[in-house]
Parts: structure tokens; sequence; C-alpha cells
């Protein structure tokens, strides 16, 4: 009996219920505590990015979020600005997402006000491969776009291609050459906003 | 098969034990032992499962159709992994970006089903649960024991707080897998030997 196709199919449909149902009541109760870690942690890059302390508690960061960076829209796309303690501009930040080697890259590009030029470059999230690919979370890769600044002409490039001035990271060809279209294409968006004040 | 309590912790903690014994976790126990916190979570949450797992699956034996036997256990073990995977992502953010694919890959850790074939199959629940979790803690100290020997040399901190003067010259090599692999190969060394020449004395 115990090794019938019907008893065997009943016991596991039984089974697979049950811990479907467990594990759905584990993620519904869990999910809102998910949600809000990951919003945190996107306001946690963009304070980076815009270079305002991370450090403190989660009270902490929300409010210095709330008083240092407005959301704001650049012809239709939601931008974050970072605001001086007057509610002045100083900074804009654009987001972007696209392919990278695993799966998806997403992160947020700094510009001045004039969007002239580049200030800082965070990425919120990528399955590239750790030691490898991940390297685009060190600050030391990040840093190398600051200053560059950005016009119709103007075509990041790594230094392997002869004429760049970037580093790419050695082992992750793909993931370098993705970051670098992306910032561009972010780049080009920004550009073309020049006349827009958002 | 009835096993006194002395007997099963001295197994799963030393003589049989799940790393440096049967070789089993090796993937895991490179890949996330550079920091001893992430270590810890990980120790916690393979131990959660085992002992969960093995008494879930000793409950359920009489009654696992043998044609499904495993596909069964792996659902069991799937469940409390995404379980744990949840609740890591809810309540240690941080903890659960550094170990990133690792908690979920804790289904296919072979101690899990091993103790799961080997011991939960064949006996009553509540000492299947011993077993689980006095397995998971033998994998725990060793883990443990090698994030002591590379965090202090990788980063010069224990648990995050610096243990050296700022003049500390990290050892890159510590930070990466590798390093673990030869920490590894030498307590499986120590304990192998070890374990030989007691029982080279005791047939004398």
């Amino acid at each position: 009996m115990k090794n019938g196709y019907g008893y065997t199919i009943f016991f596991v449909l039984v089974v697979s219920a049950f811990f479907t149902a467990f594990l759905a009541a584990v993620n519904a109760y869990y999910l809102p505590k998910i949600e809000k870690n990951k919003e945190l942690f996107v306001k946690k890059a963009i304070l980076e990015l815009f270079e305002l302390p991370t450090e403190g508690t989660d009270e902490q960061i929300e409010q210095l979020y709330a008083n240092r960076v407005k959301e704001k829209k650049l012809n239709g796309m939601d931008i974050n600005a970072k605001v001086d303690e007057a509610g002045e501009a100083v900074a804009y930040a654009l987001p972007f997402k696209g392919p990278g080697l695993w799966g998806s890259i997403s992160g947020y590009v700094a510009y001045d006000t004039s969007f002239s030029e580049i200030e800082g470059v965070i990425f919120t999230e990528h399955q590239e491969t750790p030691g490898l690919g991940a390297r685009i979370d060190e600050k030391r890769f990040r840093d190398q776009f600051k200053d560059i600044a950005i016009g119709p002409t103007q075509k990041l490039a790594y230094k392997k291609d002869g004429v760049g001035e970037l580093d790419a990271i050695t082992g992750a060809t793909i993931t370098s050459r993705a970051v670098l279209e992306l910032v561009q294409d972010t780049s080009e968006i920004a550009y073309k906003s020049k006349e827009v004040t958002p | 098969m009835k096993e006194k309590f002395s007997v099963l912790v001295q197994r799963n903690l030393l003589n049989e034990n799940q790393v440096i014994r049967q070789i089993l976790g090796i993937c895991s126990a490179l890949a996330v032992t550079n920091l001893l916190l992430n270590t810890f979570i990980m120790s916690m949450g393979v131990t959660f499962t085992l002992a969960l797992s093995s008494f879930t699956i000793s409950l359920l034996r009489n009654y696992i159709p043998s044609r499904v036997r495993m596909i069964i256990q792996t659902l069991i073990i799937a469940a409390y992994v995404i379980f744990v995977d949840i609740f890591i992502k809810a309540t240690l953010p941080e903890v659960s970006k550094a170990l990133g694919p690792y908690v979920g890959l804790i289904i296919t850790n072979c101690i899990i089903m091993g103790r799961a074939e080997a011991f939960a199959q064949k006996n009553t629940p509540f000492i299947s649960m011993l077993d689980g979790i006095f397995a998971g803690l033998g994998y725990s100290i060793v883990l443990l024991m090698v994030a002591v020997i590379r965090e202090t040399l990788g980063f010069g901190t224990f648990f995050g707080i610096p243990i050296f003067g700022e003049n500390f010259d990290a050892w890159i090599i510590m930070v990466m897998p590798p390093s673990a692999f030869f920490i590894i190969g030498l307590m499986i060394w120590a304990v192998s030997y070890r374990i030989s020449t007691r029982a080279a004395v005791a047939k004398k």
C-alpha cells in the first residue's frame, strides 16, 4: 500500500501543499520588512553617491535622506536631487538599469546641476561574479568616473581601447563594458536634458 | 540501533565530524569563512536546518513512499532553507547581502541530505534532531575555527573589531577562498593523524 501509485501521488501532494502553505505564510509575514530593507539600502546608496554620511541608525538615515534628498522629475523620469540646507538642488542622480553578465545591473549616476560632468556612480543591484565583476562596487573603480565632463561628443572608454582614461576590471571584460555603456547612455540622457530644469 | 548520547556527541563533533572527517559541506566552508559574523550566521542556518529537517524526515519516515524518498527529503530541506533565507533577509539585510547565494545553497549542502539518509531515515524524531544539532555544531566549530584564522590575518579584526595596530599588514590570501582550502587541509591532516595513531596504540 505504501508504495502504490495512488498513495505516492497523494503523499507528495499533501506534503507539497503543506510546505508551500508554510512558506507562503512566512513570506507574507516578512515581505513588508524585506521591502523596507531594500528601500533603506537604496537610500543609503544615494546618500553615499551624494557623499553624505551613511553611518547611524535606520531612523537617522531616513531623517538625513528626507532632509537632503528630494525626488524630482526630469522629462518624465524619476530622479533624485541632492539639496543643500536651504533646499536648493546641488546635484542630480539619474537611475539606470541594463544587462550585465549574469543579470541586470542597476544603480545611479550623479551629475552637477548643469549636467556638464559626472559626480559619481553607484550600483544598487547586480549579480556579477564575486571577486571579478562584483568589484565594480569598489570605490576605486567607481571613483574613476568622477569629474568626467559629458558632452555631445564625449565617449567613455577604457585605457585598453587605446583612447580612454579609465581602468577596466581584469577578468571582467563583459561587466566592465556593460557598466561603461550604462554610464554612457545615462550621460547622454543627462546631457540632452541640459536645458530642462527638473 | 540505540546510541548513547555521549557517543552521539563525540561522533558528530570529532570522530565523524562532517567537514574534517566526512569531507562534506566543503564549498560553503571555503566560501563564507572570511568573516566571523557571516560564518556564525551561516553556521546557525545550517544547524537550524539540520535539526528541523532531520526531525521532520524522521517523523515522516514510516509514511514516505520509498519511490519518492529523496525528492521528499529535498522538499523538506528546501522549505526550511527558504525559511532561513527569508528570515535573514528580513532581520539582517547586510549579512544576507554578504552571504549572497550561499544561504540558498544550504539546500544542496551534502551534510543535510547525508544526515537525512544515514540517520533520520532509521531513527526516532528526537534522537534524529539531536544528531542534526550536533552534526551542525561539528560543522560550525570547524568553520568558526577557520574564520578566526582568516579574519584575524586577512582583515586584522575579530568579529569586526580591530585587534592589531594600524600598521598591521593584512594577508590578502586569507580573504580569498584558497586560504580556507589550506587551513581545512591542515585540519583534516591533523585530526586524521591523531585518530590513526590512537587506533595504532589501541591495537597494541
